[in-house]
């Protein structure tokens, strides 16, 4: 193979930082999400390379518990995020300061 | 009110430095280790099926047909992952219910929107007289 472990860490990186800026800067809670999201393909993508690398499969397998647990997230993220846009009218992350209103 | 995906340069860009910081640092340190060579999967071994023995703990299969060794069984964290799943379902559902004088109103079901769009510190900042925006929609019409 000519592509080492390595090349997937970076990528994996990349994405992962990619995602992390995402949090940091953004201020949309869908866009929040999806950071969320890109930081997760990122373990996604280290497992199935790391799986490879040491050639067993349970990396392999543990990826898709990742992605149904990340489909779960999903699930429970958009609806709070409808609870939010019904509750204050805004998808802005930093406009509810408490708990409970 | 946020409109949509929109670039905004500025102070609000400055703790994405951060994430940038994060990935030089890191990319130094991953091209600076030695990774070796991949060991890789044999040839001829179907990874799909492979995958489907360790999924359902078909350990017997897994050792006469696979010559991949040491994957795990996964069968508990399937289960588990399904009950997640079934949660994560009921959990949804659960927040997108709302109710609209005692009445409970299922998630798809539409009403026509109120107009006056309240503002996000009045809600914060109400009492609990004060019932949220959206649960009077559609009576000032």
């Amino acid at each position: 193979m000519s592509v080492g472990v390595e090349h997937y860490v970076l990528l994996s990186l990349a994405l992962f930082c990619i995602g992390l800026f995402g949090v940091l800067t953004r201020r949309n809670a869908l866009m929040f999400l999806m950071s969320v999201e890109l930081m997760l393909n990122a373990a996604n993508i280290n497992l199935i390379a790391f799986a490879f690398y040491h050639g067993n499969l349970t990396g392999q397998v543990f990826a898709l518990f990742t992605m149904a647990l990340a489909a779960a997230e999903v699930a429970v993220g958009l609806g709070i995020i409808l609870v939010l846009y019904r509750n204050f009218r805004d998808v802005d992350v930093t406009v509810p300061s408490e708990m409970r209103w | 009110m946020t409109q949509g995906p929109q670039l905004r340069l500025g102070k609000t860009m400055v703790p994405g430095v951060l994430a940038v910081v994060l990935f030089a640092m890191m990319g130094l340190i991953t091209l600076n280790t030695g990774f070796g060579a991949m060991t890789g999967f044999p040839d001829g071994t179907a990874i799909t099926s492979e995958i489907g023995y360790a999924m359902f703990d078909y350990t017997a299969l897994q050792s006469t047909e696979g010559n991949l060794g040491a994957t795990e069984p996964f069968l508990i964290s399937f289960l588990l992952i399904a009950i997640v799943l079934d949660a994560a379902l009921d959990a949804s559902l659960v927040l997108a219910k709302r109710e609209e004088e005692g009445e409970p109103v299922t998630a798809l079901s539409s009403t026509p929107d109120s107009t006056d769009a309240a503002s996000g510190s009045d809600s914060v900042t109400g009492g609990p007289g004060n019932e949220p925006a959206a649960t009077d929609g559609g009576e000032d019409q």
